[in-house]
């Protein structure tokens, strides 16, 4: 059974917009992989159908079929993590193996606050 | 390890074919019957003016009845000869329109002036002598082509529109491998970089109108089909009263857009609302300071209301309709005044929340803020307009 892991350093999920992110892509493959890359992308889920947004790729060139790799992305200034009635939008850190689309992923907070941004129905803003 | 990337999905799926196709068969329909029913006719009359007089005699007369499933249609069946250019010619072709319709009564009366034998002056088209017609004058029939016009016209807008959206979808899927310099989705309008902005409605009073106007005229048009034919069982003296109670909700539904037409003409006269918003991109944390203007006495205002509202906005689709729910998460008063000397014209500020949710556009899923006023006319309808303002992360983001 092959897996596919994406650790970020120290094990920090939560950052600041344009903070870089550290870590490392470790894998393990029963069959060989032509591409494997590291996507920083969000993603929204709740009411709406669903929106995707791929910041950046980081290709690991030709890729074994067991091995660990460091990354190194830049956040960008936005969007939010936010969590609202209708919406939540979710950064995270994703890696694929083609063919065979085998992936890894965790996701992390990308806020001014390093924490999730919520919308409460109706509330004060001033 | 997980299957199917997440980051594989786009979310700029839009059905522009199926919609195009839809809006196409409307579009085509109606240009097809308004064609036939309206526009060849006045085509041909436009073109028979050119056309000699001669006189043809009537060989036979008569009211052609057409049996239908649900009723019966006449038409004027008059066959006569005449000659041109040393030939003999027959027609039966009374005049441009054709066909069948409803009302015995006034193919009577017509084919009463043309009894078999008599000699009754009649138009050829000198270039086809085998065209003739006995009356080229207008008939109010023509006017019934107005009916699918609307039909083609909805096709027509929904044709643009679909292509539109389809343009737009496509525009924000491909740059959905975001472009870090929009980090949020959207651009500010180039006037705010800094300075003021001068807000514009997102539906002027005009657009409201036409908009409602268009609707209420397809609504109707195409309930008033069936009332029509609800209407002829009743004057036949067989009511259908399953149909009858059937349109009910629908008649109910048009009078409320006529109703709305008519609120909607009267707004027009209500006082026009400038705002001037600066700087013109707000920040979170930031302090904005808002100015109105009413004109000189206000119009008749007499409470006027300005908030400013944050608010998720999700789109979804369910079946072939689509669907835009809202989510309110920030409020904020920024005019609440009943007095007659702020009313015509003012300036406020306001704080933007430190946390305040930066916007957001991503092709289904939103965050908006929005200036929202309120003019309250007593004895007449109120305005109520939306301004869309864009708020940026903060100085500490």
């Amino acid at each position: 059974m092959g897996w596919i892991q994406v650790e970020t350093r120290d094990g920090v999920t939560a950052f600041v917009p344009g903070e870089t992110v550290e870590g490392t892509v470790s894998w393990q493959l029963e069959k060989p992989a032509r591409t494997i890359e590291l996507r920083l992308f969000w993603y929204t889920q709740g009411k709406g159908d669903q929106d995707v947004g791929v910041v950046t790729a980081v290709p690991f060139p030709e890729p074994a079929l067991q091995d660990r790799r460091s990354f190194r992305v830049t956040l960008p200034l936005g969007p939010y993590s936010f969590s609202g009635q209708l919406i939540s939008l979710i950064w995270a850190l994703e890696v694929v193996a083609e063919p065979g689309a085998r992936t890894g992923r965790i996701e992390i907070v990308v806020s001014p606050w390093r924490r999730e941004v919520v919308l409460q129905p109706h509330s004060p803003a001033g | 390890m997980t299957a199917q990337p997440l980051s594989n999905r786009r979310g700029g799926s839009f059905p522009a074919g199926c919609l195009l196709l839809f809006f196409a068969v409307f579009f085509l329909t109606g240009l097809a019957a308004f064609y036939f029913a309206t526009l060849r006719p006045v085509m041909s009359y436009l073109a028979a003016r050119s056309w000699q007089e001669t006189t043809c005699t009537v060989l036979s007369s008569q009211v052609g009845t057409h049996p239908g499933s649900d009723s019966t249609t006449y038409s004027v069946d008059v066959v006569y000869t005449y000659s041109f250019g040393g030939r003999a010619f027959q027609s039966d072709r009374y005049g441009f329109l054709g066909g069948s319709s409803s009302g015995r009564t006034g193919k009577e009366e017509i084919v009463a002036r043309y009894p078999p034998g008599t000699r009754v002056p009649c138009w050829i088209d000198p270039a086809h002598p085998e065209q003739a017609v006995l009356s080229r004058e207008p008939s109010a029939e023509w006017l019934i082509g107005l009916v699918p016009l609307v039909f083609m016209l909805v096709g027509a807008a929904g044709i643009l529109w679909s292509l539109r959206m389809s343009r737009r979808v496509r525009a924000t899927a491909s740059a959905l491998p975001l472009a870090p310099a929009e980090p949020f989705g959207l651009l500010a309008p180039p006037a705010a970089a800094g300075g003021s902005l001068e807000l514009k409605p997102e539906a002027t009073p005009w657009g409201k109108l036409l908009g409602l106007t268009f609707l209420a005229l397809f609504w109707n048009g195409i309930i008033s089909v069936f009332v029509w034919q609800a209407s002829v069982g009743w004057r036949a003296g067989r009511p259908d009263g399953c149909l009858t109670l059937f349109l009910v909700p629908f008649v109910l539904v048009g009078l409320g857009l006529i109703y709305a037409v008519i609120r909607q003409l009267l707004i027009l006269f209500n006082p026009r609302l400038h705002l001037t918003l600066s700087p013109g991109t707000l920040a979170a944390g930031q302090t904005g300071y808002l100015q109105w203007s009413l004109g000189s006495r206000g119009g008749g205002v007499k409470r006027l209301t300005i908030i400013l509202e944050g608010r998720e906005e999700a789109q979804y689709r369910r079946g072939t309709s689509t669907y835009t729910d809202k989510s309110v998460f920030a409020t904020l008063t920024l005019v609440d005044t009943r007095q007659e000397l702020e009313i015509p014209s003012g300036s406020t500020s306001f704080a933007v929340p430190p946390d305040g949710m930066p916007s957001f556009t991503a092709p289904h899923n939103k965050i908006r803020w929005a200036v929202k006023a309120h003019c309250d006319i007593p004895g007449w309808p109120d305005s109520e307009d939306e301004y869309e303002v864009l708020v940026r992360p903060g100085g500490g983001a």
